[in-house]
């Protein structure tokens, strides 16, 4: 049950500061892209479950967060997401700073992706991502999930 | 062992993809409005699911609030570590001096904010005296790449309702000599989308979905603004070559006098570029705000 609770407070703490500091904060007009970075922490702590469990709740309160009109736009990308991310648990060492960074470089561009996917087919048309952006985003988000990973892993304190 | 047993995983993962997907193609009147000219209506899931966000918006205002009174921070240092009683006070008092200064300055730099906002709201009453405006102030800002979007502080007690205009001090100069208006001094940032008690939804101009009706070069001719978040800029298309051949970069776009939602004449931005084909062009215009230092925007809420 605590463990339940620490992790909502997790979720919650991440959207809440995604808009708030870091919604202001860019580089060369990347953002960070903490529910994803959490989600991903979470998959190779705990396992596809509670990846995509994360994943879920967080693109939820995040599209909620968002002022468009679309619900579980961000979900479905991070659902899948922290599926995946959860197949490395066991199988790969997910302490290794290495995976993790790579997990979120590919996590990232698969997100950006299913949503781009997603709401393509939502509006009837082909929407522009910036591939430069995208790459940054994913750049910047390999660089912090091993921060994040190490403060979630504390917070949660998993057995693995 | 059944099925379920055996494909657990695969089943709950499908299961969350679907939610997702009923989730968001769940908006009932999505086919009935052409997104690219008038914006999607509102999901009615997702508003009423917005009441959960309740300890969110508490939480935002919470570190809103905090981020006004970082000056504290060196004063409770302070008091954690001990030190003998006359250094201690001594300290203390000169901690407290310090602390007072950099409040002070907050306040004095909120107080020369809030002062070039009232002279240009009385600006713009000059021009027309029938503007109310409600002050507001951005607390949040949109979490996602994929759309344009601020948080205000102000909301349905205050009189906020959707498609209010939100207009702000014009950031940039006019990047070549021009006849200025009093009402270019303002800048169309968005209108209001949704509203709760105590905050607002503002859609920004540059949102993928944003169409804003504007006049373009001397022959005045009508023209649909849209957004584009990737580039925080906003592009008109298929001008036709009568209009496009007097137009140059560094030319003022207004709002046209036929727009329903905000007041003619204000500043929208400035062409940036214009993409010459043979009997059309696409123009791309730099808005006359600056994003990441949207601050504090007046809402019209009555013109």
């Amino acid at each position: 049950m605590t463990r339940i609770l620490k992790i909502i407070l997790l979720i919650l703490g991440s959207v809440i500061l995604q808009t708030t500091l870091i919604a202001k904060v860019s580089i060369f007009g990347s953002k960070p892209d903490l529910p994803l970075i959490l989600t991903i922490s979470i998959a190779l702590l705990k396992g596809s479950f509670q990846g995509e469990l994360v994943g879920f709740v967080s693109g939820l309160l995040c599209d909620l967060s968002s002022g468009g009109p679309f619900l579980g736009i961000q979900s479905l990308g991070k659902v899948v997401v922290g599926y995946l991310a959860g197949f490395i648990k066991g199988r790969f060492y997910s302490d290794s700073s290495i995976i993790q960074s790579l997990s979120a470089f590919v996590a990232t561009i698969v997100d950006k992706l299913i949503t781009l996917l997603n709401l393509g087919m939502l509006l009837g048309g082909f929407l522009h991502i910036r591939l430069p952006g995208l790459i940054l985003t994913a750049i910047i988000n390999s660089i912090l999930v091993i921060i994040v990973f190490r403060i979630v892993r504390r917070f949660v304190k998993s057995e693995t | 062992m059944s099925i379920f047993s055996k494909y657990k995983g695969i089943i709950i993962f499908v299961g969350f993809c679907v939610a997702s997907l009923i989730l968001s193609w769940s908006n009932p009147n999505r086919e009935d409005e052409n997104p690219s000219f008038s914006g999607l209506p509102g999901n009615p899931i997702k508003d009423t699911l917005s009441v959960f966000l309740v300890p969110n918006q508490i939480f935002e205002r919470i570190i809103s609030a905090i981020s006004d009174k970082i000056g504290d921070i060196g004063y409770f240092f302070v008091r954690v570590f001990r030190k003998p009683i006359q250094m201690e006070e001594f300290e203390s008092l000169r901690s407290s001096i310090e602390t007072l200064n950099l409040q002070l300055n907050e306040e004095r730099s909120k107080n020369r904010r809030l002062e070039r906002l009232w002279k240009f709201s009385n600006t713009l009453t000059e021009v027309n005296p029938s503007f109310r405006f409600i002050p507001a102030r951005v607390i949040a800002v949109e979490p996602t790449d994929w759309f344009r979007y601020i948080t205000i502080n102000k909301g349905r007690n205050h009189g906020i309702n959707v498609d209010m205009a939100v207009i702000t001090q014009a950031m940039y100069p006019p990047p070549k000599p021009m006849d200025f208006t009093k009402l270019m001094t303002g800048v169309v940032v968005g209108k209001v989308r949704s509203v709760q008690s105590n905050s607002a939804k503002v859609q920004l101009i540059t949102d993928q979905l944003s169409a804003v009706a504007v006049t373009i070069g001397p022959l005045r001719d009508l023209a649909i603004l849209k957004g584009q978040p990737e580039n925080e800029m906003c592009i008109i298309d298929e001008i036709p070559s009568t209009t496009h051949d007097i137009l140059s970069a560094g030319d003022a776009i207004v709002v046209d006098e036929r727009s329903s939602i905000f007041p003619p004449g204000i500043l929208v931005g400035w062409i940036s570029s214009i993409n010459r084909e043979t009997q059309f062009c696409h123009i791309k215009v730099r808005p006359a705000f600056k994003f990441s230092r949207l601050n504090d925007v007046l809402v019209i809420s009555d013109q």
